[in-house]
């Protein structure tokens, strides 16, 4: 018996050490399992990061850059959707910068308002909804396409928050605590694509910016030293030596001339330099243009005997809410222009009329003279642009005009356009905001 | 024998203002161009002791002009002084890389140009 009670006592001892050392497989099994599903989770966060670094450092726009790591992120989230939203700077919504996923639900509206992304953009928390359909805060309609779960997550540059991260599934309870931990350390790496893609436009920008500075000075500088090279030479020979009647008179003409011309261009350059820097204002008023448009013909005449400078203001055209001396400015230069390129003289017309609709008025300024070219005409506006033909060469410019009248145009919320033929003349348009129920006074 | 000396130019100003300081037949036989390509050919068919070149012409601008003669044997020693209201240091290096024997940036006295025409003829040999 005593036997028999051993026999069964060591069997015991043999099954629960068995059961023991079962157990203790069993434990560090799942250790093991554990660790490996870590290591691979690790590797596989690494793997991202790694990602996010080189498309951080790596050339491509910002789109390109976030459209490889989103859908990297996406795979390893297991979620349905993912978005990336940034503050929209205007309004409290989010506005979608990128998006990884397809299926129901693809198409999300560009901006979210009280949305679980502005949740977390205000908070600066990981906002997470487990069970979307009991939410008080769901919305139907985005229930009604499935969603079971979300998480907004915010992307933090320097401890500010700079965008949030959105993940979708149709799944409920599909954000573990260990799935928004892991998100948390990886959605670092969205926010280093973000910022150095800014930083890398604030360097672009900045060296854009330094480049034009650099052709602006220079090229200013080139056309204030131009008359003054006249100025400066003629008088010195007026000193020191002992001219002609008539050559004295050509040089002090000259030396005139150029002054005058010296004025102008600094004058422009001023108006330039004001517009660049955002110092150059509009007073837009209602403005009948009979007077405007007379004055301007008036300076074309003083400046030209050889040339039939009409004015044209249908009865009842509308007013325009415009600055009357910037108005001035631009219709006098369209005019210059166009006794400057007719040499042969000719007819010379400004007109205005009331555009279809009653809201616009549109000017012309026509002349019959040389033309200009396809060429010429995609960069006339553009800041010391010259035509450069053979019939131009004795034509002087400084290549300000008309980018000054494009500006000052914009600036009166009015477009400016031009028709034109090589050889067969030109018509310039400008066209401004109406004042509709005051007629011209003529 | 009066000296060749050519000016390409197209401020018609600073033509006028050249050849009233120059105005001295004994001394100079005045050229005056206004377009790069016409300062080309025409530095080419009167071979003048002295071409001063403008930079910003029509059709070609001067540093060209000055780098296909200097690149041309026939019109390699030609003296070339560049003419231009382009004062920064990288359009001095641009005229200098084009070949350019000399620079002269405008606004000028007409005595200094008197004077850079003496020395740089003077340099000549002549």
């Amino acid at each position: 018996m005593v036997r028999l009670l051993t026999a069964v006592a060591q069997n015991l001892g043999a099954m629960l050490e068995n059961a023991r050392l079962n157990e203790q497989v069993r434990v560090e099994l799942e250790q093991r399992e554990r660790t490996e599903v870590h290591l691979r989770h690790r590797t596989e966060d690494l793997e991202i990061l790694l990602g996010f670094a080189r498309a951080a450092t790596g050339p491509g726009s910002l789109e390109e850059k976030l459209a490889g790591e989103m859908e990297a992120l996406r795979k390893l989230s297991g979620s349905d959707l993912l978005t990336l939203r940034v503050p929209d700077p205007d309004s409290d919504a989010m506005e979608l910068i990128a998006q990884s996923g397809t299926g129901m639900f693809a198409h999300r509206p560009r901006v979210m308002t009280g949305s679980a992304a502005s949740s977390a953009f205000n908070s600066g928390d990981a906002v997470t909804v487990n069970d979307y359909a009991a939410s008080p805060n769901r919305d139907d309609t985005i229930a009604a396409q499935g969603i079971r779960s979300l998480m907004a997550m915010p992307v933090k540059v320097n401890d500010q928050i700079i965008a949030v991260l959105l993940a979708l599934s149709e799944e409920k309870d599909h954000f573990t605590t260990d799935l928004v931990t892991r998100l948390t350390r990886l959605v670092s790496g969205i926010g280093a694509i973000l910022e150095n893609t800014r930083l890398n436009q604030e360097i672009l920008l900045g060296e854009e910016l330094q480049r034009r500075r650099d052709t602006f000075v220079s090229l200013a500088s080139h056309e204030l030293r131009t008359p003054m090279t006249s100025i400066m030479g003629f008088s010195e020979l007026l000193l020191s030596r002992d001219p002609s009647a008539e050559q004295r008179a050509d040089w002090l003409g000259r030396i005139n001339r150029e002054s005058k011309r010296l004025t102008g261009i600094i004058d422009d350059l001023l108006d330039v330099s004001r517009i660049q820097s955002g110092r150059l204002v509009v007073d837009l008023r209602p403005l009948a243009l009979g007077w405007v448009m007379r004055d301007a013909a008036d300076f074309a005449r003083s400046i030209s005997d050889i040339h039939d400078i009409v004015v044209d203001i249908p009865e009842g055209t509308a007013s325009v809410l415009a600055d009357e001396d910037k108005l001035g400015q631009v219709l006098t230069n369209l005019l210059t222009n166009a006794v400057k390129y007719s040499p042969q003289g000719g007819r010379i017309q400004i007109r205005a009329a009331t555009a279809p609709g009653g809201e616009r008025v549109v000017i012309t300024v026509t002349d019959n003279g040389i033309g200009i070219g396809a060429d010429d005409q995609a960069n006339l506006f553009t800041l010391f642009h010259r035509i450069v033909r053979p019939e131009t060469s004795r034509i002087l410019g400084t290549g300000l005009g008309l980018y000054i009248v494009m500006e000052l145009v914009r600036m009166m919320k009015g477009d400016v356009w031009l028709e034109s033929e090589v050889g067969k003349g030109s018509t310039f348009y400008v066209s401004l905001p109406s004042v509709n129920a005051n007629p011209v006074g003529i | 024998m009066p000296r060749k000396i050519m000016l390409a130019d197209d401020e018609e100003g600073v033509l006028a203002l050249v050849a009233a300081t120059l105005e001295d037949p004994e001394r100079y036989e005045l050229i005056l161009v206004d377009n790069g390509d016409d300062a080309l050919h025409t530095a080419r068919a009167e071979m003048p002791d002295l071409l001063f070149l403008d930079v910003m012409m029509p059709y070609k601008d001067g540093v060209e002009v000055c780098r296909l003669l200097k690149n041309d044997p026939a019109t390699a020693s030609m003296k070339i002084v560049m003419l231009t209201a382009m004062s920064q240091s990288v359009d001095r290096t641009a005229a200098s890389l084009a070949g350019a024997d000399d620079y002269f940036t405008k606004p000028f006295s007409p005595t200094a140009l008197l004077e850079k025409v003496d020395e740089v003829l003077g340099e000549s040999g002549d």
